[in-house]
């Protein structure tokens, strides 16, 4: 019973992630595709102010739902070289309390976005006319799915063994995509 | 306000990631206020809701794409057949690659990344002092920021409403002397070493001009960049889409290192990178909004005042605090939080505002060489294998050389605004 449990959130996590890693996707290749246009266009001489717009649009939900893969990947920066000299057990409760803190910023930014959303529904783009709650959405949408990857994040979290070496391995195993 | 700027610091020291530390502090004092909190999901929004910045993602991406695509290697190589027959030429080639990098890619850590990877190895092998070595590239590695393209600077222009077109030119300068006091550096340190400095290959004009073709095509991003902004084609968001395109060409039909099959990864690597940079900016937004509805900046430049009307004593107090503060915070945060701050402060005092927005730049990547948040330091000392203690007791040439440089641009305006004011002058201002 419990595997079950287990084994269909597991899927769920994975179908998510997969999901959202190819709304990312998307939304990047438009974004390129729209500017390149614009520089097309502005050649020939065709209306482009939607592309602009629609690519700014694109721009907010990429990086909203991006946040959360790259919560997975370990990669929003934090300064670590003062936590890791202290001992692990300490530094397993630091980072409980620190990960609270941090969903408590969360939920009220979700619950703000709630009512942006409401004013979203009258509210339209300037130029291409579109609901603005099409992009408003990207707000709550991506934070969520950035505090679900926040808490699997702690569960992934070993406090590093004592013994030399840990502060220069994060810093290069984080770095070079940086 | 200043409890929203304790709150911050404790949860950087405490290790909570940067976005959050910069969240958290401005949503306690928007509670403690009494403002409606749909003012933090309103101003992320709006730090996002921007074609400018756009630049960024492609930045990112097309650095992807050429550290993926063989890039590097072929700046080594260039490197090398350049300078590889001088003394201490591994030193040198470090240096020389630093400025090929910082011009390709945008960023600090991964240029370093990339130089040392493909470095030290020999460097070891050849007996040079690893240590030295790898301060050496770490050091370099600051050089990324400052020369265009710059993600930095992208980042100081939108939060300030310099030209971006300016920005980029006005590190240009200021980043070349601090390439030519690391390769005087590394000159001079491999002179007094012994004879594991000494080069056996002899200059090649050949070699030369072979590992230039090969490289060529890497440098036509920077070239495209800054020119097309330069000469009003593109704006940077769209000279940024471009390196992206020719990044792809290059790499996909030149140097045929990736496959085509390759390109969704290197998107969503790029945009999780993106993400990083960017949530940074959309919560440094909340911050920021925060600073302004506080008057804070009137409120330190009348503290200020009241000190002293000296620019000189406002610079060089400035950069110390600036690098103090490079030393525990990550660049671009810093940036967005403190440029719309401190340039109307430095106007005050009669500073020219691009001066000091470079200044500003200079100082916080100096700070990635330096722990806590020693970035390029970390990563250089990471591949090398080395512990950053070790790395850091050679380091004071190599820092010391890139303080003199900053010094130097303090007290010299034009070392930073002559080639901005003679390629952009500011009354036809273009490029933002």
């Amino acid at each position: 019973m419990m595997r079950r449990v287990v084994f269909q959130l597991e899927r769920s996590l994975r179908v998510t992630r997969a999901a959202v890693s190819s709304l990312v996707f998307l939304f990047f290749a438009y974004m390129l595709a729209a500017v390149l246009v614009q520089v097309v266009g502005r050649y020939f001489a065709f209306s482009i102010d939607w592309a602009a717009e629609s690519a700014t649009f694109a721009q907010v939900w990429m990086v909203f739902l991006a946040a959360g893969l790259a919560m997975r990947d370990g990669l929003h920066v934090r300064v670590d070289a003062l936590v890791n000299l202290l001992p692990g057990q300490l530094q397993r409760a630091l980072m409980l309390v620190v990960t609270l803190v941090c969903l408590w910023f969360l939920s009220l930014a979700v619950r703000g976005s709630v009512d942006l959303l409401r004013v979203g529904l009258i509210e339209t783009s300037p130029v291409m006319r579109l609901p603005m709650w099409l992009a408003f959405l990207s707000l709550p949408l991506g934070l969520l799915y950035l505090g679900l990857e926040l808490v699997l994040s702690l569960g992934a979290y070993r406090a590093p063994q004592d013994g030399g070496g840990t502060t220069e391995a994060t810093g290069a195993d984080r770095g070079p995509g940086r | 306000m200043i409890l929203t700027g304790v709150l911050f610091l404790a949860l950087i020291v405490l290790g909570a990631p940067i976005v959050f530390a910069l969240g958290v502090s401005a949503a306690v004092t928007i509670v403690e206020l009494g403002v409606p909190i749909s003012i933090i999901a309103q101003r992320m929004f709006a730090g996002l809701d921007s074609f400018t910045i756009m630049a960024i993602p492609f930045f990112v991406l097309a650095g992807v794409i050429m550290e993926r695509g063989g890039i590097a290697r072929r700046i080594v190589d260039f490197s090398v057949a350049l300078v590889g027959w001088i003394t201490g030429s591994l030193l040198l080639v470090a240096g020389v690659t630093g400025i090929g990098m910082a011009a390709v890619s945008g960023s600090g850590a991964a240029s370093t990344a990339a130089i040392s990877s493909t470095m030290l190895g020999e460097m070891r092998g050849r007996g040079y002092n690893i240590d030295f070595s790898a301060g050496l590239i770490a050091a370099a590695g600051t050089l990324g920021p400052v020369i265009p393209p710059s993600i930095m600077m992208v980042v100081l222009a939108t939060s300030t409403n310099l030209s971006i077109g300016r920005a980029f030119l006005g590190g240009v300068v200021p980043g070349l002397l601090m390439a030519a006091g690391l390769l005087a550096a590394g000159y001079f340190y491999a002179l007094r070493g012994g004879d594991a400095y000494r080069e056996a290959t002899g200059f090649s004009p050949s070699r030369l001009l072979r590992s230039f073709r090969a490289a060529l095509p890497a440098f036509a991003i920077p070239g495209v960049v800054v020119g097309g902004i330069i000469g009003g084609l593109f704006t940077p968001t769209e000279a940024a889409a471009v390196a992206v395109v020719i990044a792809l060409l290059v790499a996909l039909l030149v140097y045929r290192e990736v496959t085509l099959g390759d390109v969704p990864a290197m998107v969503l690597w790029a945009a999780s990178l993106s993400a990083v940079i960017m949530m940074v900016i959309a919560t440094a937004n909340v911050f920021s909004w925060l600073i302004a509805s506080e008057n804070v900046p009137a409120a330190i430049g009348g503290f200020l005042h009241e000190k002293t009307d000296s620019a000189t004593f406002f610079l060089l107090a400035m950069g110390a605090a600036l690098l103090l503060i490079g030393m525990f915070m990550e660049g671009i945060s810093a940036i967005m939080v403190l440029a719309p701050v401190l340039l109307p402060i430095a106007v005050s005092f009669g500073v020219d505002p691009l001066h000091f927005g470079v200044l500003m730049v200079m100082n916080l990547s100096l700070g990635m060489l330096t722990p806590p948040y020693g970035i390029t330091l970390y990563v250089a000392s990471g591949i090398a294998n080395r512990s950053v203690m070790q790395v850091s007791r050679e380091l004071a040439l190599p820092l010391g050389t890139l303080l003199f440089v900053l010094l130097l641009t303090t007290f010299l305006p034009g070392v930073v605004t002559a080639l901005p004011n003679l390629l952009i002058p500011l009354a036809g201002a273009s490029g933002s």
